[in-house]
């Protein structure tokens, strides 16, 4: 299941040359990262942790998948490797997302709350004038300008 | 409420939903008893004020989860001001922290949460407040909205394994999806404890109601982090993926 087909019909077909402009190309992460999920994933505690949530073992494989694909392109500039583990990716972000956008509960918002920094009552003002939080504010304030 | 004699306080005056847990909140400057200054040093309000201080600069600095819920609160729109946001304060010990709607300030309850961990968790968890505040019409006078918030703050950053034994949740012979039943039941518990108003039952049947929807909805974290692991540091390094960048 690892191996790539040898047979040149069964290869995803590509018109990338360049791996970095491939849409979405950002969403791959260093190699690294599919390995380490691989490990936790496969772990003792890991497992016991997936136990305790779902009541059963997570399928971990696409980790390793994605580690071997992304392996693949960095050291042979495999591109329909690296187009495998962008699918990948979009399809992490959609399960993920999905449930966040389906919380009816209550209603989205189409812009942030407009009394988000509304000003403290005054006696409040003045009791954090010059405290610990009121000078790490204003450094942070000037080392954004 | 333990502390409140029936009759004294009408219970239905939305106006004392809570706060009666952070006096410092209504304008009544910290009291410490003689006898509390003299037995449990307690009184050094400032010192206090100014640790308490330190440690929630310290998070914002250092850990993966409070800088993961700033970069996905700044995202959306609603970025944090570490002076105008988030309060120190001396709070009734029931309680280790809270969310201010009215004023959209987090309390930080330093007479309770003294090391960088518990003032991390509370961060997190009202962050998360925060975060539904930010992105969706929240209303916190609406059950279900307030069940919807407490479930996932719970689910996000608590209900651990041995948090959930401790809360009796689960044990050694009961560890199969008891994870969803410590959520359930530490979001009963933030229910209750700001709405005295509200029963148990009528508290369970609202979380029971919206829970799959709420329980599933794991943003900005996206994961339930293992205590003591790198969860925390992936779930931070990822958010570019999510929009949170």
């Amino acid at each position: 299941m690892m191996m790539s087909e040898g047979n040149e019909e069964t290869k995803p077909k590509t018109e990338y040359t360049d791996g970095k402009n491939i849409p979405n190309v950002w969403l791959v992460r260093p190699c690294e990262s599919y390995k380490d999920e691989y490990t936790e994933c496969t772990s003792i505690k890991g497992r016991f942790h997936q136990y305790f949530i779902y009541g059963e073992n997570r399928d971990c494989t696409q980790w390793q998948t994605d580690f071997e694909n992304c392996m693949k392109y960095r050291l042979h500039n495999d591109i329909p490797a690296l187009e495998t583990v962008i699918q990948s990716e979009s399809k992490r972000r959609y399960e993920r997302l999905a449930p966040h956008y389906l919380n009816d509960v209550w209603k989205h918002r189409t812009s942030p709350p407009e009394d988000w920094n509304k000003p403290l009552p005054a006696k409040m003002q003045e009791e954090y004038k010059n405290t610990y939080l009121d000078h790490k504010a204003r450094e942070y304030k000037a080392s954004q300008t | 409420m333990a502390d409140q004699s029936s009759g004294s306080t009408p219970v239905d005056k939305e106006d004392n939903w809570g706060y009666d847990l952070y006096p410092e909140r209504r304008g009544e400057a910290a009291q410490a008893k003689w006898w509390q200054v003299a037995l449990f040093g307690a009184g050094q309000t400032k010192t206090e004020k100014t640790a308490c201080e330190r440690n929630v600069y310290n998070c914002f600095q250092n850990s993966p989860l409070v800088k993961l819920m700033y970069s996905a609160l700044k995202a959306s729109g609603c970025e944090i001001d570490l002076r105008r946001h988030i309060a120190c304060e001396v709070c009734d010990v029931k309680v280790s922290g809270g969310y201010d709607p009215r004023l959209n300030q987090i309390v930080i309850c330093q007479n309770v949460a003294r090391s960088k961990g518990m003032v991390q968790g509370i961060l997190t968890h009202e962050m998360i407040h925060m975060f539904d505040a930010c992105r969706h019409e929240l209303n916190f006078k609406d059950l279900n909205h307030l069940a919807c918030t407490e479930i996932r703050a719970a689910n996000l950053t608590h209900c651990s394994f041995l948090s959930a034994m401790t809360q009796g949740d689960a044990s050694f012979f009961r560890i199969q999806k008891q994870h969803a039943e410590c959520v359930k039941h530490k979001a009963l518990g933030s229910v209750l404890a700001v709405r005295p108003d509200v029963t148990k039952e009528e508290a369970l049947a609202v979380i029971d109601k919206v829970f799959l929807k709420c329980y599933n909805d794991l943003e900005p974290i996206g994961r339930r982090v293992r205590r003591n692991s790198a969860d925390m540091i992936r779930a931070y390094k990822e958010r570019g993926n999510y929009g949170y960048e």
